[in-house]
């Protein structure tokens, strides 16, 4: 009697661990399934280098001549991006309003321009043009509000001379 | 070291020759948008950096800084990129917004000519005192370093809040 219970508990044990692993092998497949239909997975962190949009927050905080001057340069620039083709100015000034139409915005825009590594064929060559166009705007749109005082402009050079000791005063 | 251009009745002369009011910014506005606070606001590349982004420097936490308006702040060891500069180029390059001192100031504690301890123009580029880590904005200890910096600027008696919590939270 004892040795049917434990052949009984040994088949029981046996079939579960049998079924957990077929669950595994399933959940295992849909996992390879997933990123096969996918294709290759791109990891995107926006909140670090390089910056080829300016977060919401970023442009949220900008003065309104900055965010007048940016909206035009990104509507000129995104209309290039191949999932932006629908947008229009009315589109980009509504997702200008709301963060989570500003992120998708962002969202395509990374993808686009991190799928395009680096290459040397034309197509990917103006790809990347267009997205140094777009960082190159984000900055020109920073650098109209740098706040500079005159007598250190040149701030380098004043450093540089101090550094150098050739500032005694 | 940057400073502030102002002009009598709250206005502010930048460095393109216009005239801008204030409103209620007493300092400057920077390319963030923001107005800048002495000693806490930073310039940094914008190739490198958001605005907003904190710049964390425990070398600084507890350091006693005497403020332009004459209030002291007991530094809370983070900064927050607000502007950019012409001659700031690089991750490790930034330039401390220090109000109306200049860098000869000997009230400018981060000056040349202010008091060793938290000096920051100094020769010696590498010093562990300058050893930074970086807060990107929308990540999880943002709202925390943010909240520590207000809390300070709030200590030293300054009615100012640095900046606002991000409106994306934990949105990338």
């Amino acid at each position: 009697m004892r040795s049917l219970r434990i052949k009984l508990f040994c088949i029981l044990f046996l079939n579960l661990g049998l079924t957990f692993s077929a669950l595994a092998d399933k959940t295992n497949q849909n996992l390879a399934n997933k990123n096969l239909a996918s294709g290759r997975e791109i990891v995107m962190d926006m909140s670090a280098p390089p910056f080829w949009m300016s977060s919401y927050d970023e442009f949220n905080d900008l003065q309104p001549p900055q965010k007048e001057f940016y909206l035009k340069k990104l509507e000129d620039a995104l209309l290039q991006v191949p999932a932006l083709k629908e947008l229009n100015a009315k589109k980009l000034k509504d997702a200008s309003d709301w963060y989570v139409d500003w992120g998708s915005l962002r969202k395509k825009v990374y993808a686009f321009c991190l799928e395009l590594g680096e290459g040397a064929n034309a197509e990917k060559k103006a790809g990347q043009k267009i997205c140094d166009t777009l960082a190159d705007s984000r900055i020109q749109t920073l650098e109209m509000h740098e706040n500079k005082k005159q007598e250190n402009r040149d701030s380098s050079t004043a450093e540089d001379a101090f550094e150098n000791g050739e500032d005694e005063d | 070291m940057q400073g502030s251009g102002t002009l009598s009745g709250n206005r502010l002369l930048t460095y393109q020759g216009k005239v801008e009011n204030l409103g209620s910014c007493k300092t400057a506005f920077g390319a963030s948008g923001a107005c800048l606070t002495p000693f806490i606001s930073v310039a940094a590349d914008p190739r490198f950096y958001s605005m907003g982004d904190i710049i964390e420097m425990p070398s600084m936490k507890g350091k006693k800084i005497t403020m332009p308006d004459g209030s002291v702040l007991t530094h809370p060891g983070y900064f927050i990129v607000q502007d950019t500069g012409g001659a700031i180029k690089g991750a490790n390059r930034f330039d401390f917004f220090t109000g109306s001192f200049s860098l000869k100031s000997s009230l400018n504690s981060f000056g040349a000519n202010g008091f060793h301890d938290p000096q920051m123009a100094s020769k010696d580029q590498c010093s562990m005192k300058k050893q930074f880590d970086v807060v990107r904005r929308s990540t999880a200890d943002y709202e925390q370093s943010l909240a520590i910096i207000n809390a300070a600027i709030q200590d030293s008696g300054m009615k100012i809040q640095v900046a606002a919590s991000d409106q994306q939270g934990g949105l990338k």
